[in-house]
């Protein structure tokens, strides 16, 4: 601030009437009051001022009114209980096979009470807006009154920690998969062509709708805080209990489980390590010490094999009946850039999420070749100082297949500070 | 020396069955070298009938005595001298009555003059005088006679003045002469004969004659019309008098000119005035002075007129020398103060708002723009932050149309909503019809702005400034000496980009818009019955949003880099204007527009699209008779149109974040045409023509699409052709009216139609199978004007809209698919009131209300819901103030309901794609934003010097109440929302110069 008068007139201002969010439109009514010093007699820019401070003062009662973006909690921010990824292993398998499924389940506060694995076909768009539908027991989860067959039944894969039932695996049948139209409209590559794709593929696996893509079920968990499973109060006593979640208890997420015939199916891409400044940090139990306030640049390195090469033949170009598609990677002579129906081989290019459960990530999206974000440290200046916590980061390689890895931080002791 | 012919006219007329014609010789000239001929003689006022001399009458005499008289400028006599004695008493009697009579002034082209004539005063006892008494009493003893003239009202006028040549042999001699002519004319004023009554010899006879027979005159009346008369004529040779010696108190030895300043306009009728020794004068018509003389010394000049401020100006008088000034006076309020046409002028739409320039100019949080001043009428509302969207009576953006000059344009805001694309300087009147108006325009459902250009620049300026927004210069004013041709020409740039900042912070998102327009126009007025011109406008807007390179805007690779959006659109509009008479008017309005949008999201997704638009709008308005008038016309618009799009994705992987990315590519061309002929009917079946207009309209609109290029699959795709038939009538009737209080009913019902627009006109390999969308409209009102300065106007309004263009559900299956369909429904219902003060005594203000509900569903099956743009309460308050010193003080406040949306909840977390799917958690708009509140002040300040004016201003826009809600934003899922704000606190300092050359 350069002008006193106003300087002076904002404090008492800000003491009186419009409270302490004055500070960003301090400088605004400081040019005013400058320019109005300039232009006229003293009186008159006095009265300017005067109208300034006023009108700039009061400004701010707006802007506080409503909660604005800014206050939005940012994706990156852990401070509640999240979902961040699925891990299935192997994310692509062919019929018969089983994946292990993992969910990276972010709980600072240690809220979370049971994780719901379930499975499904995807919906009638192929997609998955709001994955699977489960039917969950409201009148209580307890482990000791649990009826593990009926929920097998109803289509749960497993409860975590439900012993004897925390162990989620999955593995995908025929009636798992949502056909494609292309398929559907179209007769099977079964002899019986009475047969529908379901029972086809039962015959004959996925040769009944040979593609490289799109052949998905989903697989879904639910984080439920404990809370969330006591059985609610109604408002009103004579209402029937409640049946379903709210979703503002529960967090909930699902992924595309890829089921195909693939020369190259896929794999999840590993993170190496971790180069924090130039630290190379190996292990997930390393902890980084690291000084408030201070930014690092973070960089995620993926492990040798994390970007595959993998052949792709558009799914257009498949009849049934079809024999497997070869892999083109292995053998190039099979690619023919002007036949859009030759195998082609591609390469992944996976990409990181990163997530802080302190501090600020500044590119909460880096990708590939660029795998390096740059993240604050708690400063001391934060209303609640937090001492340590972890840096995660998320890769995807766009085909289904998600890694991640985890750094441990921790302020060095103020005292020790530079 | 040439020598100089004076000219004095025996003004005594009589008609020609009045043989009796008084008799005189003519006077002498006066003593100007070259004095202007008369154009108009005196006649009689006031007849004095003088008393009959008793010895006269005694002994049965009869006389005509001959006076010379001098007139002043005014008509009075002020000298009458006897020429031609007559004695026994006449003499006395006659210049006593000729002193008493007054006369109208002579005149020359230049106005009254002072004139000196014969003039014969005639004695006869048994009949009345001879002399015209227009005003006069009735002779003394006279007996009417029922044969008698009547007396003439009007007398001759030289319309051709003709000059005699000078007889050499008298020039060269010195010798002066004047001759008497009896001048006859018919009833048309042509000279019939000329005959020498009084002969001056030496070659004027002669002379005197040719030249009178080759005069022309206008012809005497009375009050029954044209006449013949004969009269006498003087026709005075005189050769240049000596110079005489100058008298000093007649010589002008201070004069000067009284102009306006800023404008440099002369101020006519002012008072001059020296109060050292009390003398004054006025200016004339080109704010000249004289005052004759002013003995020498120093004085202090004093500058009266009651528009403008008073001066006072010392001067220095120096004997022998002529003092010269040029007062440059300030006018009280440069401020132009007529409200245009709001209730003033004839009007044939049932509601239309218009409002003067001064008025917009001053309304705080517009920028001076006068079709962003539509947003605080009633009917208008708001448009969401930075959209610059019309809505109008609840309606969709895209149901409302914007003309200029009666061209239909696009868009008429540049991307930010914060300015119009055309220049204020350019724009003469904006009208704003919310709705009941004629079949003149069309193709739309809602509301309709026309914007009007200027018509003409009568004077020359030059005009600059700059404000927070943008830097602008614009030119105007006749290029030719004769002021035949009008040239206006302007160009405006924004700097908002360099601004934007400072207002928002580091958001990560650098908002870039940028916008630059241009307008010319060119208006020849060579020809009385004529009228035409022509403009060229355009601007271009880009808005660009951008991330640091090093910041990853997705997860997408392949929609990273800037965001941009280009419009660009030129136009080229003439008009032709032809009359035939009062009854018979030609309008003819053929234009040609490009406009161009380019799309761009990095490197891989774009949409670039271009479209010709060729327009005509004619009318013939024809009135046989005064309670009919009959307009048919035709309004044509069509033109080629063609797009290109290009994605890293197929539509139908959108769902499928797994899916392998594929490029795409499609282009489409066509081309719409759209013919509507109309026919519509004014009738103004009262007496008073202005009382109660009845107007009635039937419009035919076709409209045929066609398609080519990859969107059809290269298959023939047979045209869509899309017709529709709009009947509608109107009626203003006032109740009654007693000088400036009146009230007017009116109403209006009617169809109204809308073609789809091209891109809906697609169908994927296929012809669209669509109809127009259509909407009846019906308002009824009545407007009160209280006083010259209040006012107020209520009208109550109900739209229903039907066939609805809707995407359909289902329908984008590729080949052969309709994406859209006639299946939206939606009506709308509220009232408006405007209650306004004219800018009269310094003051303007309006309070604007409107309460209106829009509802909507995309298809029959649905629940009509609350439109996307229902505002039911909508509220604005603006006025201001003009202080002394040219200082203005004015407000603004807006008070509206906020916007519907749809209320969200927690989502799903999609880990292939990375994001939420919310849930909606209740029907579609069922909740609303906050209230909308906005109050702005504007304080200007006008400094006038002689050749320019600088207005300087300061808004403060959103003052009170700082940012307001104009959008939800939910976070990452859904858990937690907020509102996207609009303008935060803004103080805008602008400058604007005006240059007079």
């Amino acid at each position: 601030m350069k002008n006193p008068v106003t300087t002076l007139g904002f404090a008492s201002l800000r003491a009186s009437a419009c409270s302490a969010s004055l500070a960003g439109w301090r400088g605004v009514a400081g040019v005013v009051g400058s320019v109005s010093v300039g232009a006229g007699g003293v009186g008159r820019a006095m009265g300017v001022v005067g109208v300034s401070l006023l009108v700039g003062g009061c400004a701010p009662l707006g802007d506080d009114l409503y909660p604005k973006p800014d206050d939005l909690s940012p994706e990156w921010q852990l401070d509640r209980v999240r979902v961040l990824a699925i891990r299935a292993e192997p994310p692509e398998i062919d019929l018969g096979q089983s994946s292990v499924l993992e969910g990276l389940v972010v709980d600072p506060y240690g809220d979370v009470a049971l994780k719901v694995w379930n499975a499904c076909p995807p919906d009638e768009d192929g997609g998955g807006d709001f994955g699977c539908i489960a039917d969950l027991p409201t009148d209580g989860l307890s482990p000791d009154s649990l009826d593990l067959d009926a929920l097998r039944d109803a289509g749960i894969l497993a409860i975590e920690p439900i012993p004897g039932f925390s162990s989620p695996t999955y593995t995908p049948t025929c009636s798992d998969i949502r056909w494609p139209d292309r398929c559907t409209d179209n007769p099977t590559g079964c002899s019986d062509p009475s047969l529908d794709l379901a029972a086809c593929c039962d015959q004959i696996g996925l040769a009944a709708c040979p593609q490289l893509e799109k052949l998905y079920s989903l697989i879904q968990v639910a984080a439920i805080p404990g809370d969330a499973l006591a059985p609610r109060e109604p408002a009103d006593p004579d209402a029937p209990p409640q049946e379903t979640f709210d979703f503002n208890d529960v967090e909930v997420a699902f992924k595309r489980l890829v089921v195909s015939a693939s020369p190259t199916p896929n794999t999840n891409p590993a993170l190496a390590r971790f180069h924090v400044d130039g630290l190379v940090v190996h292990d997930e139990d390393t902890v980084v010490e690291v000084d408030a306030g201070q930014t690092y640049t973070i960089l995620a390195v993926l492990a040798d094999d994390a970007a595959q090469d993998y052949t792709y033949v558009p799914s257009s170009c498949r009849e049934p009946g079809d024999p497997p598609v070869p892999d083109a990677c292995a053998d190039p002579a099979l690619q023919d850039p002007s036949d859009e129906c030759a195998p082609q081989c591609r390469a992944e290019e996976p990409y990181v999420k990163w997530y802080a459960t302190g501090g600020v990530v500044r590119e909460p999206t880096t990708l590939f070749g660029f795998l390096d974000t740059t993240w604050t440290a708690p400063s001391t200046d934060d209303p609640v100082l937090v001492t340590e916590g972890d840096v995660w980061a998320v890769s995807r390689d766009r085909r289904g297949g998600i890694a991640w890895r985890r750094l441990r931080w921790r302020l060095r002791a103020l005292a020790d500070a530079p | 020396m040439r020598p100089g012919v004076a000219l004095t006219v025996a003004c005594l007329l009589l008609p020609v069955t009045r043989a009796s014609a008084q008799e005189g010789p003519a006077d002498e000239a006066p003593d100007t070298a070259e004095p202007l001929p008369i154009v108009r003689m005196p006649s009689i006022l006031a007849y004095v009938e003088a008393p009959y001399p008793p010895d006269a009458e005694a002994q049965g005499l009869e006389a005509t005595v001959r006076v010379l008289l001098d007139l002043d400028e005014t008509g009075a006599v002020t000298y009458a001298e006897v020429l031609e004695p007559a004695g026994h008493g006449f003499d006395e009697a006659a210049l006593r009555a000729v002193r008493q009579m007054r006369f109208t002034p002579a005149e020359t082209v230049e106005g009254p003059v002072a004139v000196s004539f014969p003039f014969d005063y005639r004695f006869e006892l048994d009949t009345p005088p001879a002399a015209p008494k227009p005003q006069g009493p009735e002779p003394k003893g006279g007996v009417p006679d029922p044969e008698e003239p009547l007396p003439i009202v009007q007398m001759p006028e030289i319309t051709t003045y003709v000059e005699a040549p000078y007889p050499p042999d008298a020039e060269a001699g010195g010798i002066e002469g004047t001759v008497v002519l009896l001048v006859t004319l018919d009833e048309e004023g042509v000279v019939e004969d000329v005959a020498i009554k009084a002969p001056a010899g030496h070659g004027f006879d002669e002379a005197a004659l040719d030249a009178v027979r080759a005069m022309t005159f206008s012809p005497a009346r009375t009050e029954e019309g044209p006449v013949g008369v004969v009269f006498e004529f003087a026709y005075a040779f005189s050769l240049a008098p000596e110079e005489p010696e100058p008298d000093p108190d007649t010589i002008v030895n201070v004069e000067g000119r009284v102009r306006q300043m800023g404008t440099r306009d002369d101020v006519a009728e002012a008072t001059i005035y020296l109060p050292e020794i009390d003398r004054s004068t006025l200016t004339d018509a080109e704010g000249r002075f004289a005052l004759e003389g002013v003995p020498a010394g120093i004085y202090t000049l004093l500058v009266r007129h009651p528009e403008h401020l008073d001066l006072e100006q010392p001067i220095e008088v120096v004997d022998g020398q002529v003092t010269s000034a040029t007062l440059w006076i300030r006018s009280i309020t440069y401020r132009e103060n007529e409200a245009v046409g709001y209730y003033e002028r004839e009007r044939t739409e049932v509601t239309r708002r218009t409002l003067s320039i001064e008025e917009v100019k001053r309304i705080p949080g517009t920028f001076g723009d006068p079709v962003k001043v539509i947003q605080t009428l009633p009917g208008a509302a708001r448009s969401p932050f930075g959209t610059g969207l019309l809505i109008i009576r609840g309606a969709d953006p895209a149901d409302s149309a914007v003309y200029v000059d009666g061209v239909r344009i696009p868009i008429i805001y540049h991307l930010t909503g914060t300015t119009s694309v055309l220049s204020p300087d350019a724009i003469q009147q904006v009208d704003f019809l919310p709705g009941g108006y004629g079949v003149q325009y069309g193709r739309t459902l809602a509301g309709t702005i026309d914007v009007k250009t200027k018509e003409w620049f009568p004077e020359r300026k030059l005009k600059g400034g700059f404000d927070i927004l943008d830097a602008q210069v614009w030119f105007e004013g006749p290029v030719d000496k004769k002021e035949q041709h009008g040239l206006a020409l302007g160009a405006r740039r924004s700097y908002i980009d360099l601004i934007i900042p400072a207002f928002t912070g580091d958001t990560g998102f650098n908002i870039s818009p940028v916008y630059w327009d241009y307008q010319l126009k060119y208006v020849p007025r060579v020809w009385d019955d004529q009228d035409l011109s022509v403009f060229v406008y355009g601007f271009q807007d880009t808005l660009t949003v951008s991330t640091p390179d090093d910041f990853a805007q997705s997860a997408d690779p392949s929609t990273q880099g800037d965001l941009s959006t280009t419009y660009q659109s030129h136009r080229l509009l003439l008009r032709y204007q032809k009359r035939w008479g009062e009854n018979v008017n030609f309008d003819f309005r053929p234009s040609v527009g490009y406009d161009s949008v380019g799309l761009g999201l990095g490197q891989d997704f774009g949409l670039d699209q271009y479209s010709v638009q060729f327009q005509l709008r004619s009318e013939l308005a024809i009135r046989p008779h005064p309670v009919v008038e009959v307009i048919p016309g035709i309004d044509l618009q069509g033109g080629p149109y063609g797009f290109e799009f290009k994605s890293p994705f197929s539509f139908a992987d959108l769902d499928d974040p797994l899916a392998e990315r594929d490029p795409i590519g499609f282009d489409g061309r066509g081309s719409r045409w759209s013919t509507a002929p109309y026919l519509k009917v004014n009738l103004r079946p009262l007496k008073d023509r202005d009382r109660w207009l009845l107007t009635a309209g039937l419009r035919y609109d076709a409209t045929v699409y066609f398609v080519e290029g990859g969107i059809t699959f290269d298959a023939e795709v047979e045209p869509t052709v899309v017709t529709s038939v709009d009947p509608r009538v109107a009626t203003r009737l006032v109740v009654f009216e007693k000088g400036d209080h009146s009230g007017t009913f009116k109403a209006s019902t009617g169809l109204y139609h809308q073609p789809p627009q091209f891109f809906q006109s697609i169908g994927i390999g296929a012809t669209a199978r669509l109809l127009a969308e259509r909407a009846w409209n019906s308002s009824v009102g009545f407007e009160h004007r209280i006083n010259q300065a209040f006012s107020w106007d209520l009208d109550v309004f109900y739209r229903s809209v039907d066939q609805v263009v809707t995407f359909n559900n289902g329908g984008f299956v590729g080949r052969g698919s309709q994406p859209f369909a006639n299946e939206g429904e939606g009506y709308a219902y509220g009232f408006e009131v405007l209650l306004r003060h004219a800018p009269v005594n310094r003051f303007f203000g309006y309070i604007s209300y409107t309460f209106s509900r829009s509802f909507r569903r995309n298809s029959p099956d649905q629940d009509f819901v609350p439109f996307d743009y229902d505002q039911p309460h909508i509220f604005s308050a603006q006025g201001g103030y003009t202080f002394p010193g040219d200082i203005g003080l004015s407000g603004q406040i807006q008070i509206v309901s906020g916007n519907p949306f749809t209320p969200r909840n927690a989502g799903v977390y999609d880990v292939d794609s990375d994001s939420y799917s919310t849930f909606a958690t209740g029907p579609r708009n069922s909740e609303r934003l906050p209230v909308f509140v906005q109050t702005s002040i504007r304080l200007d300040k006008t400094w006038t010097f002689k050749r320019w004016q600088l207005e300087t201003y300061l808004e403060l826009l959103n003052a009170l109440r700082g940012v307001n809600p104009e959008a939800t934003i939910y976070n990452y899922d859904g858990t937690e929302f907020g509102f996207v704000r609009g303008l935060p606190f803004i103080p805008n300092i602008g400058l604007e110069f005006t240059f007079y050359p």
